[in-house]
């Protein structure tokens, strides 16, 4: 179904213009990129009847072709394609009738180029062009006379790289205009960190907290300079607009990153409103405190569902907006995040609807920043260690901060002691006594431990909130997810009872269990990832998830899940009360065009190559819908339902800075 | 034993959409450009409430009445062409604007008659394709949970997004809009469906039940309900509670039983 539209260049400024299966214009000089029949439908062959390509930046693509849909002549659709480019509708057809259309549609189009063929001959200078006349407020350059010349250089780079693309967005893709601007307030923050030039006098800490930002603003360049040629590469003209990656050289793929954006603006927007961090840190000290439960003998987790310090039932407070990611597919690192860059894996391009490359993914990487504001605000500062210690001695709390920090400590701590004591399991070797005794740390050991622990901490409390709130507590299709997504990383094999015990707390922090004992809740939750991972295995050929199969239907490995489980059920309990909020898993999955109880099971109606009049209202419950209902795996047969789906994700209007 | 030939239509649940397309300027227009419309009556059956509604057989080749259900003896085939007649209710109702396109209220003891009578306007009807009416929940409960209008709403369907054993509650009484357990929800919910009451002279109210994609349903005694409802939807529509959208309403049913 993939066919390639090519530009090959015959010299005298004249290309030839082909459709076809063949790549083979590259290596002639020439630029190719992947198109698609936008409608399913077979499409009329580009033939030296046709005596015109119409290439269409439509701002909200997929309300542009419904229009093609539902408004215009039923015979367009055969002549209709799409790609991955900001230039991604393209129609054939006679140039009189590509200029009608062009100019009766030109309020939904950002820019256009109108290719006039003779016998499939293009001579560029004959090219038609309209592009949007869109301007942003030019940013105050960030001064660089007073620093140091490493860091002057990358400031002066920040400073290009940003103007660069706003000046591209405010043309082709408005909706990410505020996330410029706001990243350079962000980021002059950072420049105001670095120390002047001349710094003889220089300490090594000065030195070491000097490189630290100049980092993070190296890290922000190389985040821009990816945003810039992916997400806003592609512009006309796009015969001299090459994209360095040969498949999608000539289009390149702006509407397929617009579609990571919009993704990620409404994770973002649900989390914005929602200001967790900001009502956490302005409430927490004030809040009447809850029992941590330093003595375990004492645990009754219903009293933390009533803690005024619930995240849920927080006060309101200012907001805080922390500086926006850069969006971009990764061929290097796959999905992960960093403070200013969130990276989809490139693979996704071409399979986000697989379900071993599905853009869900997005979701766990985005949850990590959730993690890591709330962490920050519970996290003891310098002042609070001996504190702590003096809680840990016996001291009461006083406040809601104060329970969290100790029941951050306790959950690490017993974390940390049982996966030394599991690890230990068939060794004859017992780190705990048979009381699970920790002794009261000192406030060097807590410090420790924290820096010991914190992100397996993290990656726990991620995963029940990947589980709370892109898989809605469903724990069937939440571990295939997971595991089909960890079956194309091979490193899991090495830690598969880390990976598992992640998915057992996940699943645990959703049991609603009348004795909230983490015996009770392993027995509850091991048979289920039993069961769902061995149907997984049944229809999905992995060695990963056979050998996790494997490994729950170990006896050694099901005696240390459940002795690690036991401690680690306590930050599945916490991250529920602490770090969930039902409201924001409502908004993320709120969406009018979501059908109850649909007689196929789906919650949105329309397949691929139909485009609905609203927009996607939530990416987030289109994508698992899509998900759930995706039965096979990475093939050619998905890259059309994956451009599909992601061109369906690209909303001008989601915009949240 | 009942004659199933000779079913009575009434006391049966009527499902209905409102289509409206800008060639459609009258009910000729509408026979016009689909075939096989015919009415039972030379007359408008009703028009009572200021708006003018047929009762008429809508001729297809296929009986779109499912099998096993009572209705399907009904739809009687025709000599000749071997079409089937399916009994259904149009009516065309005024939108708030008198220059604009009027709207059509689409009825149909089964829904499947109503989606198949969709379906067949979509391929009669292109460039454009034609148009539905899908309510605004949002603000038509907002108005009804603040003031005071000709109609009230006595059944609220929620959905819950994030719920994966629970998708939807659905809260009925004299209020349901004002009610604490409402506003409890609120946070957590997005409304779905609501059953309007319209009020009429001398008779119980006129329930009609609307959801959220533009599906509507009401218990029909006789064809005088027909025209309370399309009433009431005309009145939606000049209040400013319907919008219009391409995306068929009928592929987005729950099923017979609704939603109620």
């Amino acid at each position: 179904m993939r066919q390639f539209l090519s530009a090959l260049p015959l010299g005298d400024q004249t290309y030839k213009i082909t459709i076809g299966p063949s790549t083979d214009a590259v290596s002639r000089g020439g630029l190719v990129s992947p198109v698609f029949p936008a409608f399913q439908l077979p499409l009329d062959e580009l033939d030296d009847a046709a005596t015109g390509l119409l290439l269409c930046f439509p701002e909200d693509p997929a309300g542009f072709l419904s229009v093609i849909q539902n408004e215009l002549p039923r015979d367009l659709q055969s002549k209709t394609m799409i790609s991955y480019g900001l230039a991604s509708v393209i129609v054939m057809g006679q140039v009189d009738e590509l200029r009608d259309l062009a100019s009766a549609q030109q309020d939904r189009l950002t820019a256009f180029e109108l290719w006039p063929l003779t016998k499939l001959q293009l001579v560029e200078r004959e090219i038609e062009r309209y592009a949007r006349d869109a301007t942003s407020t030019p940013l105050v350059p960030i001064p660089t006379a007073s620093l140091p010349y490493d860091a002057g250089c990358q400031v002066r780079q920040l400073n290009v790289n940003l103007a660069l693309a706003l000046h591209r967005a405010a043309t082709y893709a408005p909706e990410l205009v505020g996330a410029f601007t706001a990243l350079a307030e962000a980021v002059a923050l950072l420049v105001d960190r670095f120390r002047p030039a001349g710094g003889s006098d220089w300490t090594v800490d000065d030195v070491r907290q000097h490189h630290y930002y100049v980092s993070r603003v190296l890290e922000v360049n190389a985040g821009l300079a990816m945003v810039i040629s992916q997400t806003l590469g592609g512009v006309p003209p796009l015969l001299s607009s090459e994209y360095p990656v040969g498949e999608y050289g000539l289009l390149g793929i702006g509407a397929a990153t617009r579609a990571l954006w919009s993704f990620y603006h409404h994770l973002r927007r649900c989390f914005l409103e929602a200001n967790h961090a900001g009502r956490l840190a302005e409430n927490a000290h004030k809040l009447a405190p809850f029992d941590p439960f330093l003595n375990w003998a004492t645990l009754d987790y219903t009293l933390w569902d009533n803690a005024p310090a619930k995240l849920a039932d927080l006060p309101s407070a200012a907001g805080r907006t922390p500086a926006p990611h850069l969006l971009h597919f990764s061929s290097r690192f796959g999905f992960h995040e960093t403070e200013y860059t969130l990276g989809a894996s490139w693979q996704s391009l071409h399979a986000s609807s697989s379900r071993e490359w599905h853009l869900l993914t997005v979701t766990h990487e985005f949850f990590h920043s959730q993690v890591r504001q709330i962490t920050s605000v519970i996290y003891p500062r310098d002042t609070d260690w001996d504190r702590l210690s003096e809680l840990f001695a016996g001291e009461k709390p006083t406040n809601a901060l104060e329970s969290m920090q100790v029941a951050l400590v306790l959950a690490m701590q017993h974390y940390g002691a049982a996966r030394s004591a599991s690890a230990a399991v068939g060794t004859g070797i017992n780190h705990l006594d048979e009381e699970g005794f920790i002794p009261h740390p000192t406030a060097t050991e807590i410090q420790d431990t924290l820096a010991d622990e914190l992100r397996y901490f993290q990656e726990v409390v991620v995963h029940v909130l990947d589980f709370l709130y892109t898989f809605h507590g469903d724990a069937a299709t939440y571990l295939a997810a997971i595991w089909q997504s960890w079956s194309t990383v091979p490193s899991v094999t090495e830690r598969i009872h880390d990976y598992l015990l992640r998915s057992l707390c996940a699943l645990a922090s959703d049991s609603v269990l009348p004795k909230r004992d983490a015996g009770e809740a392993f027995k509850a939750v091991f048979p289920l990832a039993t069961d769902s991972l061995s149907d997984l295995a049944a229809r999905f050929d992995s060695p990963v998830v056979a050998q996790a199969v494997d490994y729950l239907a170990s006896d050694l490995g099901q005696r240390r899940l459940e002795l690690e489980f036991t401690q680690a059920y306590y930050i599945a309990r916490f991250a529920r009360v602490f770090f969930f909020d039902p409201k924001v898993a409502t908004a993320l999955r709120a969406d009018d065009l979501t059908s109850l109880e649909p007689q196929d099971g789906r919650q949105y109606v329309f397949e691929p190559g139909e485009y609905p009049d609203s927009s996607i209202e939530s990416p987030l419950a289109f994508l698992s819908d899509r998900f759930e209902h995706e039965t096979i795996n990475a093939g050619p047969e998905l890259e059309f339902p994956s451009l599909w789906q992601l061109l369906l994700l690209v909303d001008p209007m989601r915009k949240v800075w | 034993m009942a004659d199933e030939t000779s079913f009575s239509f009434d006391g049966r649940r009527y499902s209905a959409v409102v289509v409206s397309h800008q060639t459609l300027r009258s009910f000729d227009d509408l026979r016009t450009r689909v075939d096989g419309i015919e009415p039972v009556r030379a007359r408008p059956t009703l028009d009572d409430e200021g708006h003018t509604a047929w009762r008429v057989d809508w001729l297809s080749r296929q009986n779109h009445y499912p099998y096993g259900s009572t209705l399907r003896k009904s739809a009687r085939q025709q000599r000749g062409d071997g079409r089937y007649r399916h009994r259904c209710l149009i009516a065309a109702i005024a939108s708030a604007d008198s220059a604009a396109t009027p709207r059509f209220v689409f009825a149909s003891p089964h829904i499947r008659v109503v989606g198949a009578w969709c379906a067949t306007l979509e391929d009669l009807l292109d460039h454009p394709r034609p148009q539905y009416a899908v309510p605004r929940l949002d603000a038509l409960f907002h108005a009804l949970g603040t003031s005071s209008t000709a109609y009230k709403a006595t059944q609220i369907t929620l959905q819950i997004p994030s719920g994966v054993d629970v998708e939807k509650v659905a809260l009925t009484g004299k209020s349901p809009l004002i009610s604490s357990l409402r506003a409890t929800l609120a946070p957590v919910t997005r409304p779905y469906a609501v059953r309007l009451e319209m009020p009429r002279e001398g008779r119980r109210p006129l329930r009609l039940h609307l959801d959220r994609h533009g599906n509507c349903w009401w218990h029909q005694a006789n064809d005088r309900a027909f025209g309370v409802a399309a009433h009431a939807l005309a009145s939606l529509g000049s209040d400013g509670y319907l919008g219009f959208t391409h995306d068929l309403p009928t592929k987005r049913i729950v099923s017979e039983d609704g939603f109620s």
